[in-house]
């Protein structure tokens, strides 16, 4: 114990009293030394000694109990501020350790807070984790959603099996552990001689250490405390990374969507066409996931007016893109094909292939216009519902007598022909229309449509239209469609 | 949605119970292609349970029956419920697939076609 100078001008004027009540020398021997005050009196035996914290207060030339009371009560106070000067340096040395931690956390959250990306999060966390540790060097390593990412503070000096392998049994011990090549030899590479080793805890169950490796002198207390502070910021800091990753991901694919239902919509003709002898009305309306919907009118000259209404099946941007194929191959196919069937048959042939490699299907109905004869001429692979209500009624669903296109490689839709004169009905629907939900999760289903449909017969193509997304929006409120729903109404009228 | 699977005869069934839609058709898609990749590509789909399927869930069972006709086996299904085979009526696409009335019919078929 070596004594402070405040302790020694202390002990100085405790001497003096001594000294002045007749003592010839006082004397404080520590572990290490020797304070000395009056004669010297090398190799003789003290007249009064007393026993000090680390050591004992000892007086010459004064002897008898009330001297050695006196001495043992000095003795005792002496020990008891001794011990509390201890504590406080004890408190201060803390105090000075938790100041460093504060610093270093703000040295690595300065360092961290701009790198929002997990890669670069991990590279400025090893690299303040060597620097903060004096130690040789530092690792993070992270497995996210089955990507391996150990990032070194220098030269890479563990690879990822040794660093899994430190992970599970940091994640054994349950606490964090320090690893020497001498004790332990194995985990660690034969160039690392010692390793302190923390487990980072992540959102989600993924897994993640930090460790430092190799600083002389080895591994305090102090550096154990503080690899466990920047173990927890560092997992703090990875979840934001991961976090804002995932939120700009969700934008990304929502601004791919916006741009997917822009293309949609500009391929959706945008009034239906005039006609005479016919009464048109066309309305699609997407629901909030891009749907895969499609409808058009395709009227060129010298050719019957064609109209086509189809659903692929799904959501999302590959339903989108093969309802843009879809749409495509019929618009083509109307210039020199003579009939629906022969369209669809096209269809069918030339998108087989790419419906089959993602695996989905287009309901199609596909109807040609022949105003000489009144008449609807249609084909319908796999779509529903299509309702024709005759003048005076009664409306039926008219079944598709095919697959779904993209099923097979042919389509075995056949020309029907229906008579659409003054009065008659064609309404050509996407299943978002009976399949509409209610709050108590009945379906709207075909025979209320065919009922609606019966009883708004005798109104204009536009009112039944309207009558029709009044009636689905009404029997739905409150739940949001799930399902684009698009409804194209023809309707005979005179001449 | 509800899944259930087990195995008769060699014969995966797999048991929908609640609506099939959207929502519930990614994760049968999964299943579908991990049983169809398995070691038998025999699958029978029992449709029970569910009240309403709309064009994602049969696009995840037409995918589930490409994927085993794929590997020479094929998926089945069973048990419709009348809406449900309506559906499967106006789509035609009850002509895709091998209908059968109970569980039992549809496996027996697999195994008879194996004798």
């Amino acid at each position: 114990m070596n004594l402070s100078q405040t302790q020694l001008a202390c002990l100085h004027e405790l001497s003096a009293a001594w000294l002045t009540a007749g003592a010839t020398r006082f004397a404080v021997q520590t572990d290490d030394d020797v304070y000395a005050w009056g004669e010297s009196a090398p190799g003789t035996t003290p007249d009064l000694t007393a026993p000090l914290k680390g050591g004992s207060l000892n007086v010459w030339g004064v002897s008898g109990p009330i001297g050695l009371a006196r001495l043992t009560a000095e003795a005792r106070l002496i020990t008891h501020t001794l011990s509390q000067e201890d504590d406080l340096n004890e408190m201060t040395s803390a105090l000075i350790d938790l100041q460093d931690q504060l610093l270093a956390l703000y040295a690595l959250t300065e360092s961290t807070r701009r790198q929002l990306e997990p890669e670069p999060a991990l590279r400025s966390i090893a690299r303040e984790t060597a620097r903060l540790l004096g130690a040789h060097g530092a690792v993070a390593y992270v497995q996210l959603d089955s990507a391996f990412m150990a990032v070194h503070s220098s030269a890479p000096a563990f690879d990822v099996v040794q660093l899994q392998a430190l992970w599970g049994a940091a994640q054994a011990a349950g606490r964090q552990i320090l690893l020497s090549q001498h004790e332990t030899p194995g985990l660690l590479p034969e160039a690392i001689e010692q390793a302190l080793i923390e487990t980072i805890q992540l959102r989600g169950s993924h897994t993640a250490l930090l460790l430092a490796y190799d600083k002389p002198g080895g591994f305090g207390a102090p550096d154990r405390k503080l690899l466990h502070v920047i173990a927890e910021h560092a997992g703090a800091q990875i979840d934001n990374a991961q976090l804002h990753r995932e939120a700009l991901t969700r934008e990304r694919l929502q601004t791919e969507l916006d741009l997917a239902r822009r293309v949609q919509m500009q391929l959706l003709p945008v009034s239906p066409p005039r006609v005479p002898s016919l009464d048109v009305f066309a309305r699609s309306l997407p629901a909030l996931d891009v749907g895969g919907d499609f409808f058009n009118f395709i009227s060129m000259p010298n050719r019957p007016m064609v109209v086509t209404v189809g659903d692929v099946a799904g959501k999302g941007l590959a339903s989108a893109l093969m309802m843009v194929m879809a749409h495509t191959v019929i618009r083509t196919g109307a210039k020199y094909l003579d009939s629906p069937a022969a369209m669809l048959g096209r269809v069918a042939a030339d998108l087989y292939n790419d419906f089959s490699e993602i695996s989905m299907f287009a309901t199609t109905f596909v109807a040609q216009y022949l105003p000489q004869q009144r008449a609807i001429v249609y084909a319908n692979a796999g779509h529903s519902p299509v309702v024709y209500c005759p003048s005076g009624g009664p409306a039926r669903l008219l079944e598709a007598d095919s697959m779904p296109l993209g099923i097979l490689p042919d389509c075995s839709a056949e020309n029907h022909t229906l008579r659409l004169a003054a009065g008659d009905v064609l309404a050509i629907m996407t299943d978002g229309f009976n399949e509409t939900f209610n709050l108590n999760e009945e379906m709207f289903g075909y025979a209320r449509l065919l009922r609606l449909i019966e009883t708004q017969a005798d109104q204009s193509a536009g009112a039944i239209g309207a009558a029709l997304f009044a009636a689905i929006d009404e029997f739905g409120a409150g739940h949001p469609p799930d399902d684009d729903r698009t409804l194209i109404v023809l309707k005979g009228c005179a001449i | 949605m509800d899944i259930r699977t087990h195995l008769v005869d060699r014969v995966n069934v797999i048991e929908l119970t609640g609506r099939f839609t959207a929502a519930s058709a990614p994760q049968v898609i999964d299943l579908l292609q991990q049983t169809a990749n398995g070691a038998n590509a025999q699958i029978v789909v029992d449709l029970g349970g569910v009240s309403f399927i709309d064009s994602s869930g049969l696009s995840a069972l037409v995918l589930g029956m490409k994927r085993c006709r794929e590997r020479n086996g094929d998926l089945r299904l069973c048990r419709l419920q009348t809406p449900v085979r309506m559906i499967f009526e106006l789509t035609r696409l009850h002509q895709a697939f091998e209908i059968h009335g109970d569980e039992g019919a549809a496996v027996r078929a697999f195994t008879r076609a194996q004798i």
